[in-house]
């Protein structure tokens, strides 16, 4: 080969590796500057690490003793058992080893895998750490399990409607969880590194803690809530009544000590409730509303009493009906009482007489007694679905509104309601702002405590002495004898209220029962409202509600070792 | 014959000290010595790096150990209040035939602290 031959040859490969090396120049052109996003993109999939970590969701709990809580709702790590399709070799026999362990039939969990697809959703979530360590210990190729935080509820029914529950997506729906989500919820951080092409983890690089939720603590008393919940099941039960609510409060601080309803739910599997049945996640002692009866009466005869228009010891004779416009009201057995004193007035539940006192006290004077009693506006608790029942305006007013809402008909209210109102008897006259949550403790410790609040003085000190005494009365000499506790001075209304038909009217057949109340008397530490509705064993409250009243009562003196305030008989 | 000296060195490298051996460094040595000091640099750099890689991934294995302790903690913690719950006492004290008391007596009279 001569020199020219070669150097032919040589200009040839130099041309052709110049033009090699022009393409992988021109490749590198566009990986790195047209494409430098998504190329960067690409490379950092392949080793980027990034593992977001969960903010755990505050406990809501309740004060076991002076330094420790109770949770009511908390956290616990389950599993998800996740399954990539594609990545599975035998797939009959996954779905046979699987099936047992995550309670699904073999051909379910067949029928699920049996695809070549990357991603299908969890067969199973919330599975325990027991049955997560048996998947876990099979090795099944294509089979992953997942942590994950569930909220959980170890005292399953207990305070149901109170605390509410989350659902799968972890959103707080109705009671605490709804109405405080943004304060439960922790804040997602995450975690970055580099991994290897075996996706091990071989730098750490920057993290973001997460944020845990704050704890909120509850003014619940957990026995207390436990009883009541425990003595309305069995009322309910006996009086075969188709519901029922208890409202247990403290009236020196407006904190609620017990919201029992029935029937309730288990939180924990909150799912299982038939769609049809959805109402019972509502809380009916904060909700649903009812025309209270006869425990209305106090309330209006306390209004009396604070102006001076009668004295406990007022008498007046009263027939068994009175014209009223063209309405007779008559008296709950059509029976007449006669020469009655204000107190025998209550003692008897005499409509006709509760007439004669809202005549004394004239529209104005009730309706903005009433409404100083917290009646027709919602209380301000700072949760949802917290109602304030009705109570026409004033303008609204006649003869015939004055002398119904007497005796609590033609006004709606809440257990809440008249257990507020009760309240303010019990506590010197003095209205508290009611609260369910006493505080709220954050990630770093800081507390912020809900104080007392009063809300007014609605009657004076001697009024609410002399009301005491009045209701005393009726639970000594009247309707209200089995809401008696031996040994203990109670006062308290019966009131077996008339259901209304939504055309107008009222149902024949069915009534409401219910007892309010306050105990010990010389110094007054509960109020307490019972609600059954519609009980078919019995006709009245004094059968029904003043029994639950009385039996609860006494376990909750007993439980917290309250001296007995009267000389057992 | 009076000596004519620069400083320490003199032309062409070398180093007339009075009672010492002249050493040369030529551009090969300059070089050598370089890529010496990087390599040995670079390696140190290497080693640290790699230490606090290591030291990282202690702490982050550590953490997940104390993470995995919690989550044992927070089961423990939770079993235990599950078996407080008072639905869990109600059947215990049943199963175990315990009867709740009916009435209470107290010693202090009536009215009395």
């Amino acid at each position: 080969m001569d020199f020219l031959e070669w150097q032919k040859r040589l200009s040839i490969l130099l041309s052709v590796g110049g033009l090699i090396l022009l393409s992988f120049t021109g490749r590198l052109y566009q990986k790195t500057v047209i494409e430098h996003g998504q190329t960067v993109e690409e490379a950092e999939s392949q080793y980027a690490y990034r593992k977001e970590v969960e903010g755990q969701r505050g406990e809501i709990v309740v004060a076991q003793d002076d330094k420790s809580y109770f949770p009511l709702a908390t956290n616990e790590r389950r599993y998800q058992v996740l399954v990539v399709p594609k990545n599975i070799k035998d797939r009959k026999q996954t779905a046979e080893k699987l099936a047992s362990l995550i309670g699904m039939t073999e051909q379910e969990v067949y029928d699920k895998i049996n695809n070549d697809k990357l991603y299908i959703p969890p067969l199973k979530k919330r599975l325990t750490r027991e049955v997560a360590d048996r998947i876990a210990q099979l090795r099944l190729r294509g089979v992953v399990l997942l942590p994950e935080l569930v909220r959980v509820y170890p005292e399953q029914t207990l305070a149901a409607q109170v605390l509410g529950f989350v659902n799968g997506e972890g959103k707080g729906n109705y009671g605490i969880e709804g109405a405080l989500d943004l304060t439960l919820r922790g804040a997602s951080g995450y975690q970055t590194g580099e991994k290897d092409s075996h996706g091990r983890l071989i730098n750490v690089g920057d993290e973001v803690k997460a944020q845990d939720g704050s704890t909120v603590v509850l003014s619940i008393d957990r026995e207390i809530q436990h009883y009541a919940e425990q003595a309305l099941a069995d009322a309910i039960k006996e009086y075969q009544a188709d519901s029922g609510s208890v409202v247990i409060m403290n009236p020196k601080t407006g904190g609620i000590v017990a919201l029992a309803n029935a029937p309730t739910y288990n939180p924990n599997e909150f799912n299982k409730v038939a769609s049809d049945q959805s109402a019972v996640y509502q809380n009916p002692s904060l909700s649903s509303v009812w025309e209270p009866g006869s425990i209305m009466k106090p309330i209006v005869m306390a209004l009396a009493v604070d102006k001076g228009l009668v004295e406990p010891e007022t008498q007046e004779t009263f027939a068994a009906s009175v014209k009223v416009l063209n309405h007779t009201i008559w008296t709950a057995e059509k029976k007449a009482f006669g020469l009655e004193t204000m107190t025998q007035v209550l003692e008897n539940s005499d409509n006709v007489g509760m007439v004669w006192i809202a005549n004394k006290l004239g529209n104005n004077g009730e309706y903005d007694g009433l409404k100083q009693f917290g009646i027709g506006t919602a209380p301000d608790m700072n949760l949802s679905n917290v109602v304030g029942g009705f109570m026409p305006g004033l303008k609204n007013w006649n003869d015939l509104t004055r002398a119904t809402i007497s005796f609590g008909q033609g006004v709606s209210t809440t257990p809440l309601q008249m257990a507020i109102a009760y309240s303010a008897l019990a506590n010197k006259g003095v209205m508290m702002q009611p609260y369910l949550v006493e505080k709220v403790i954050d990630e770093k410790g800081v507390l912020t405590e809900t104080q007392p609040k009063e809300l007014g003085r609605v009657v004076s000190e001697t009024t609410s002495e002399k009301l005491g005494r009045m209701l005393e009365a009726v639970v000594v000499n009247g309707h209200g004898k089995h809401a008696a506790v031996p040994g203990y001075r109670v006062g308290g209304k019966t009131g077996t209220a008339q259901v209304v038909k939504p055309e107008g009217g009222y149902y024949d057949d069915r009534h409401i029962g219910s007892f309010a109340g306050y105990f010990p008397l010389t110094d007054p530490q509960f109020v307490m409202v019972v609600k059954i509705d519609n009980p078919k064993a019995t006709k009245f409250a004094e059968s029904s509600a003043a029994p639950t009243f009385g039996r609860i009562a006494n376990w909750i003196l007993s439980y917290k070792q309250i001296l007995p305030d009267k000389p057992m008989q | 014959m009076i000596p004519v000296t620069y400083g320490a060195t003199t032309v062409n490298s070398r180093i007339n000290r009075p009672g010492r051996a002249a050493a040369r460094i030529g551009f090969f040595s300059v070089r050598m010595i370089g890529f010496l000091m990087l390599a040995i640099l670079a390696l140190l750099y290497i080693a640290q790096s790699s230490q606090a890689t290591t030291k990282r991934l202690d702490v982050q294995s550590t953490r997940q150990q104390a993470d995995l302790l919690t989550t044992e903690e927070d089961q423990l913690r939770l079993e235990a209040k599950r078996l407080q719950s008072l639905d869990t006492i109600s059947q215990s004290a049943t199963t175990l035939q315990l009867e709740p008391v009916q009435s209470v007596e107290f010693l202090s009279p009536a009215g009395s602290n």
